[in-house]
């Protein structure tokens, strides 16, 4: 039986769509087989982030309403080997459509085929972010180093410890290194002892992202520190015990030096 | 000052923020914690000087499963003599 793990956040656009993408490849990678749930109705696009548009036909309102089987509306990404599936949200309908217990059963039949789940959560607190938790085991909390960004991310985890999850793990994205030496950003570390969470990862800001989005293509194949931080993340969901990356370790300088020598 | 000295706003943020989750968790107003203050310093006063400006008030974060804590400091100067 496999695990399915929701994929939330307060604040929208803090990276849970490319974050279920990467993290979703990089098991594919690894030899899981994994299904990513996009829950987001009425504005699906990891359809669009993966490249896979145009290989849509039936989508998740299809199948909750037997309008199709799941296999017929799930799309297979042709470059995982057979590893890695979409289910798509439907584009033009309403989220209300759905109820929790039916996402309730829709994961239970998709852990009894695929090793993972991961379901894409739509920003917001509302009716949407309760189906997407709904048929969750767990959840990742993913937040931008940024004050709104981390407090919703709190009221996020209080409203997940209120439907009795487990306490949620953390992902901080779009970490600036640079800014975090010089002292202007948040560090992880103060992040998730705010949120008193684990944290599951880091993710360096980094346009090779944005590159990849453009190309409809995962980013995890790389050799960039964004492709190790996902291909980390899915080690750690495999229970692997790998230790976080320090992107932000003092590089040494003799400018750095001098400068605390005076002060 | 040296010269080199700028303005961190990655530890004005984390001040900004432990604000934010110490109203959220907590619900206490800022004119709630203006009064617990004043308390605070009422009681203390009775017993000892302190530096009254210097008074903080955060919100400590519990570990994974233990609660958050109201952490009031005060500087204290001397023992008032009776
Ligand atoms: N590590 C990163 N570095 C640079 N850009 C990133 C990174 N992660 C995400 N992005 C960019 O941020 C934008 C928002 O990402 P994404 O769509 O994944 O967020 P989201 O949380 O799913 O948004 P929504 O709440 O609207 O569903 C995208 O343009 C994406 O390319
Ligand atoms: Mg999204």
């Amino acid at each position: 039986m496999g695990e399915a793990i929701v994929i939330t956040s307060g604040k929208g656009g803090v990276g849970k769509t490319t974050a279920t993408l990467n993290i979703g490849a990089a098991l594919a990678l690894k030899g899981a087989h994994v299904v990513l749930v996009d829950t987001d109705i009425g504005l699906r696009n990891l359809d669009v982030v993966m490249g896979l548009e145009e290989k849509v036909t039936y989508d998740l309102i299809d199948v909750l309403e037997g309008k199709c089987r799941i296999r017929q509306a799930l799309v297979d990404d042709p470059r995982f080997f057979g590893r890695l599936h979409l289910l798509p949200a439907a584009q033009t309908r309403d989220k209300r459509e759905i109820e929790a217990e039916q996402m309730r059963s829709l994961a239970k039949e998709l852990k009894g085929m695929f090793d993972f789940v991961l379901i894409d959560c739509p920003a917001g607190i509302e009716t949407g972010f309760v189906n997407a938790v709904a048929g969750a085991d767990s959840a990742v909390v993913v937040t931008m180093p940024e004050v709104s960004s981390v407090r919703d991310a709190d009221k996020v985890i209080s409203i997940l410890k209120a439907l009795s999850m487990p306490k949620p793990k953390i992902i901080v994205n779009r970490l600036r290194t640079k800014m975090v030496r010089r002292g202007d950003m948040m560090d992880e570390n103060d992040m998730a002892e705010m949120l008193a969470c684990e944290l599951l990862g880091i993710i360096p800001d980094d346009e090779t992202v944005i590159r990849a989005g453009n190309l409809g293509e995962p980013v995890v194949r790389g050799t960039s520190p964004v492709s190790l931080a996902y291909r980390n993340i899915a080690e750690r969901l495999q229970g692997e015990n790998v230790p976080l990356q320090v992107l932000h370790r003092e590089k040494f300088s003799i400018f750095r030096k001098l400068k605390r020598k005076l002060g | 000052m040296s010269i080199f000295q700028s303005n961190k706003t990655g530890a004005a943020a984390k001040a900004r923020l432990n604000t934010c989750l110490r109203e959220d968790r907590t619900h206490l107003t800022n004119r709630e914690l203006m009064l617990i203050r004043l308390d605070v310093l009422a009681a203390l006063s009775e017993y000892v000087e302190m530096e009254r400006e210097s008074m903080k008030v955060s919100l400590v974060h519990g570990g994974q499963n233990e609660p958050n804590s109201l952490l009031i400091s005060v500087p204290i100067l001397v023992r008032k003599a009776k």
